[in-house]
């Protein structure tokens, strides 16, 4: 593999949304490249246009100009069904917000991952359970997610974005609610990942966590700029 | 070199996976809006009890007319002679070689009718006293034997055809001697039954699955006292070439035997035509009254389902985002609520067909309508209950295949 080739470009990309008072725009002409085997950190203040650059990243939307070029393919030359393969099995998120379905267990909600894959029940199941106790839920498994606290609903959804790892991880402050022997035990998951080959991108409050990354970047007002 | 993802494996279980899969995606979706759910569900079985009864009842009169049709035979028609005994007036054997003179192209055969006690039985059988042509006019089946011959006729001979309904009754056979009144007749013959009492009500004369014995008419009624009851004729049946000439050749024989305004006052037509008229005045009402309830209720669990549908794919904004985000396509989503829809109304109706079903063998005897069973009953208003589900399910799933993944995983 290739560390210098890039897996995700981004060319002047601009992303506006319509509201009642005129599109506002949130991203301004921003260029990003992210290297494969990368763990790439992005700070910044809230508001300021992080998880819309995310989605981006993860092919969850699309800009409104400039390219995004993921691993050498124009996204805008391609259709929903390219699309939807890549989201399968080429990039994974870690939603800001969760999104997990509340009235399954735990584990249920780990398996969801592979809902829409080919995939052998036996061996979701095996890595399921894997992604779970490498967050340190086993004891959970059963448990409906809407009974979770918000630190293990999250470390729910990191298990259910790494039980099977696609190639470029996007988590959206993936340690936002947790204590710091947990966050400790999610970044050694992503750093352990990392080096298998996983390409990632991490939005963080959390100064500390700078260390595990490789490059870091801020985000102000829709810009991305160099740290310091 | 790109790396690949580890692609895992098929295996026996995939489909029980899926099926699994699936249930559990529309649970989702039932446990979310139980209570529309419950009121499209309730609307959807509803309509299919009505439509499975419309069907049904439909199906029972439909058959009915076939079996009407039968009995008096394909292309068939009859005069009826009601002979009123004050004027003396009646259809007599000059009538009937009047019709065949000017119809060559008809098959004609004459009936009288007596009411006869056999000797020995306290039950009446109607004895019909008629000729060799009668049974290839009405297309009747033999059960056993033959129908009375053109020699039975030119012999006298004292040979009898029963119906198998007076075989049962009387418990008579072929080769039997049955003495009506004191005159023995032979039998030689057992006619198979048309109908099982389905035209019950219907044109007496015409009625078959009834006690008679048809006989020779050219044997002297012993059993009359009525002397000049010889040439008198009960009912005429004309057997037409196709059912093209059925009307005109009606009309002919109206214009041949309706010479006297009074002749009118005896003399009926039965024909496919007029036999069938009541059947079909009464289709026509009842498709138009129990078909226009059944349209508005299924309407109706339509229009719930609909909103439940809409406010199914509201509650699961964040789920479809997450779908979306996990490979779902924009057809996968749709699919996930048309099924769950399809799924709503299909059990609907299979409960609504069951009790309809249900209700339709225990009560129809007393409701005195014809009721006919059969796959098309489940059938047809399991077809409708799908077709509505994806009818009105097909805009709301579309809203939800064309929500953007990354503002559906915005939402609360
Ligand atoms: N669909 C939309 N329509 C209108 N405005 C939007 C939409 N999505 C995002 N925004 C706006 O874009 C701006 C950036 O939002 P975004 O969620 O990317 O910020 P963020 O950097 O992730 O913030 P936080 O750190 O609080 O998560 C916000 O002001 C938000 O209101
Ligand atoms: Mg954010």
């Amino acid at each position: 593999m290739n560390a210098s080739l890039p897996i995700l470009e981004m060319k002047a990309v601009e992303k506006s949304f319509p509201t009642p008072t005129g599109p506002v725009r949130v991203l301004q002409p921003t260029d990003l490249e992210v290297k494969a085997g990368d763990f790439l950190a992005i700070t910044g203040p809230s508001g300021s246009g992080k998880t819309t650059l995310l989605m981006l990243a993860a092919l969850l939307s699309r800009p409104s100009k400039g390219a995004v070029v993921f691993d050498g393919d124009d996204v805008s030359s391609k259709d929903e069904a390219w699309l939807c393969r890549h989201r399968k099995y080429r990039v994974g998120m870690v939603f800001q917000k969760f999104c997990l379905l509340p009235h399954r267990t735990v584990l249920e909600n780990v398996l969801f991952r592979f809902r829409y894959l080919d995939h052998d029940p036996d061996e979701a199941r095996t890595r399921s359970l894997e992604a779970l106790r490498a967050m340190g839920l086993e004891s959970k498994v059963d448990q409906p997610a809407r009974l979770l606290s918000s630190g293990e609903m999250q470390r729910v959804a990191i298990a259910r974005a790494v039980a099977l790892p696609p190639r470029f991880l996007v988590a959206d402050e993936p340690t936002g609610n947790l204590d710091r022997e947990s966050t400790l035990r999610v970044m050694d998951c992503f750093k352990r990942l990392n080096a298998e080959g996983l390409t990632m991108l991490l939005v963080t409050h959390n100064e500390e966590l700078l260390n595990y990354c490789s490059r870091h970047l801020v985000c102000r007002g829709g810009a991305l700029q160099k740290s310091k | 070199m790109k790396k690949r993802i580890p692609i895992l494996h098929h295996s026996i279980a995939q489909p029980l996976q899926y099926l699994h899969d699936l249930w559990r995606d529309i649970w989702e979706g039932v446990r979310s809006q139980p209570g529309r759910t419950l009121l499209s569900f309730l609307a959807v079985a509803v309509g299919s009890v009505s439509l499975t009864v419309l069907v049904a009842v439909l199906n029972g009169l439909e058959q009915r007319s076939t079996h009407l049709v039968r009995e008096l035979g394909f292309n068939v028609f009859a005069v009826v002679s009601s002979s009123d005994r004050r004027t003396g007036e009646a259809l007599r054997e000059r009538d009937v070689q009047l019709l065949q003179a000017n119809c060559p192209e008809c098959g004609v055969s004459k009936v009288r009718r007596y009411e006869v006690k056999p000797l020995g039985h306290d039950q009446a059988v109607g004895v019909l006293a008629t000729d060799e042509r009668l049974a290839a006019i009405r297309q009747w089946t033999m059960l056993q034997g033959r129908f009375l011959d053109a020699g039975d006729v030119a012999r006298r001979e004292r040979h009898a055809v029963i119906t198998e309904a007076a075989a049962k009754a009387f418990r008579w056979k072929t080769g039997d001697l049955i003495a009506l009144s004191d005159v023995r007749f032979k039998v030689v013959g057992i006619l198979q039954s048309t109908d099982q009492g389905v035209a019950a009500g219907s044109e007496p004369a015409l009625s078959g699955g009834r006690r008679e014995v048809y006989i020779p008419d050219t044997i002297p009624p012993a059993w009359s006292a009525g002397s000049d009851d010889g040439d008198r004729v009960d009912v005429v049946y004309v057997r037409v070439p196709d059912a093209e000439r059925m009307n005109r050749l009606v009309l002919r024989t109206q214009r041949l035997l309706l010479t006297r305004k009074s002749r009118e006052a005896f003399l009926s037509w039965v024909t496919p035509e007029t036999l069938l008229g009541n059947v079909r005045r009464l289709q026509r009402s009842i498709r138009l009254t129990a078909g226009s309830v059944t349209l508005l209720s299924l309407i109706l669990g339509g229009t719930t389902l609909m909103s439940l549908m809409v406010a199914n794919v509201k509650d699961r904004v964040l789920e479809i985002g997450l779908r979306r985000a996990l490979g779902a396509s924009r057809k996968d989503i749709a699919a996930l609520f048309v099924t769950e829809a399809c799924l709503v109304t299909s059990s609907a109706a299979l409960l609504g067909i069951a009790i309809a079903h249900v209700g339709l063998l225990l009560g129809a005897e007393s409701a005195g309508l014809p009721i006919l069973l059969d796959w098309k009953s489940a059938a047809v208003p399991l077809l409708a209950a799908m077709l509505l589900g994806v009818l009105f399910a097909y805009w709301p799933a579309g809203m939800a295949a064309n929500i953007a993944p990354a503002e559906a995983l915005r939402s609360e």
